[in-house]
């Protein structure tokens, strides 16, 4: 029997499976670990950035000492969830932290007094897709962070209620209600910027 | 029964405009990929990859004397020589140390149904052997990889190098 597979039997990274590129970092691979990052780290950072306010600076650390844990502690990783709720999990965390360690915005759970309807015949302000994104980051910073991590966790990322649950400690009914009120506010919020 | 004024249904109007303007913000979000994240990703990877792990050292021997390797290096040689080997993915590896002397390696192992496991496991251990000594050298006790436990508790019928 050959003791040397020919190079063509190697799989090239990126066909690797979530869980078989995490087992493979685990064992101490650098380039599955690359590659999680790549596959994960901008969805990371956009969470991260939307959490703290569009700091980006603090974004940064938090996703970069997220990831750090994520590489040094992924032979405890045992795939009780998915490999992206589990990073995830790891920058909420950050992102928490981040926030403790920064002066507290007080923000009012009940968020919003009735807007008074507008006439309908105001100029159409989203010009540009990117006038359309600063707009929902605007509506996003008046959300309590609760009801922001469910609505960014569920309507960007598409994470299940459940996995959301999990990721910010809660339960999916109480996901449920953060993303009900979240979508309230944002629409009344954005249908006001038009 | 529920009576629709011409002011309830402008706000339900409104309402209406606001979540689709959301829907087609949260599009626009999605398909984003941050400025800011394409200048800083490179060199962010580059240090977190420079974290090492905390690992046991390992006693290696060459022609100029004795030294020690660490664990990680161990693992990472091991998975490099069973990586060519088709149609099995290395799981986990334990390692037998007694202080800094190897006595011995266990390697889980999953393999695609419903290729001959005996023939693989073969294939699996010469590599690991080969790959072992090629870091540690001619240590005492010698290295070797000898004793294997078939055990199924599942099957994988996709290739298990790509998919679980």
């Amino acid at each position: 029997m050959s003791s040397e597979a020919a190079p063509a039997d190697l799989v090239p990274t990126q066909r690797r499976s979530d869980a078989i590129l995490a087992r493979r970092a685990a064992l101490g691979d650098r380039e599955a670990f690359a590659e999680i990052f790549r596959r994960h780290a901008p969805a990371l950072f956009r969470y991260a950035v939307r959490m703290l306010d569009a700091d980006h600076q603090a974004a940064e650390d938090a996703v970069q000492e997220a990831l750090t844990k994520a590489w040094l502690k992924l032979d405890g990783f045992r795939g009780d969830s998915a490999l992206r709720t589990w990073l995830f999990r790891l920058v909420a965390n950050e992102c928490v932290n981040s926030r403790r360690r920064r002066r507290p915005i007080p923000v009012d759970d009940q968020l919003l007094a009735r807007l008074t309807p507008g006439t309908g015949d105001e100029p159409h302000r989203f010009t540009t897709e990117q006038e359309l994104r600063d707009a929902l980051d605007i509506a996003l910073l008046e959300l309590p962070w609760r009801q922001r991590a469910a609505w960014l966790l569920r309507e960007i990322e598409r994470l299940s209620y459940s996995e959301i649950a999990g990721i910010l400690g809660t339960t999916p009914t109480v996901v449920r209600g953060q993303l009900q009120r979240a979508r309230a506010t944002l629409s009344v919020r954005m249908a006001q910027w038009r | 029964m529920e009576m629709n004024t011409p002011e309830s249904e402008s706000g339900r109007d409104r309402g209406d405009e606001g979540a689709r303007s959301v829907a087609a913000a949260a599009t626009a979000l999605r398909d984003l990929t941050d400025h800011r994240w394409v200048e800083v990703a490179d060199t962010m990877l580059a240090k977190v990859l420079r974290r090492q792990r905390t690992s046991h050292a390992v006693g290696a021997r060459n022609r100029t004397g004795a030294y020690h390797v660490s664990e990680n290096v161990l693992r990472m040689s091991l998975q490099r020589a069973i990586d060519p080997v088709p149609h099995c993915e290395l799981v986990d590896i334990r390692f037998d140390l007694a202080r800094d002397v190897y006595l011995g390696v266990l390697l889980i192992v999953r393999v695609q149904y419903p290729l001959p496991i005996i023939a693989l496991a073969d294939q699996i251990r010469e590599q690991a052997c080969a790959g072992l000594t090629r870091i540690l050298g001619a240590v005492q006790p010698p290295v070797t990889v000898s004793a294997m436990h078939v055990h199924v508790d599942d099957v994988t019928v996709g290739d298990p190098k790509t998919a679980d």
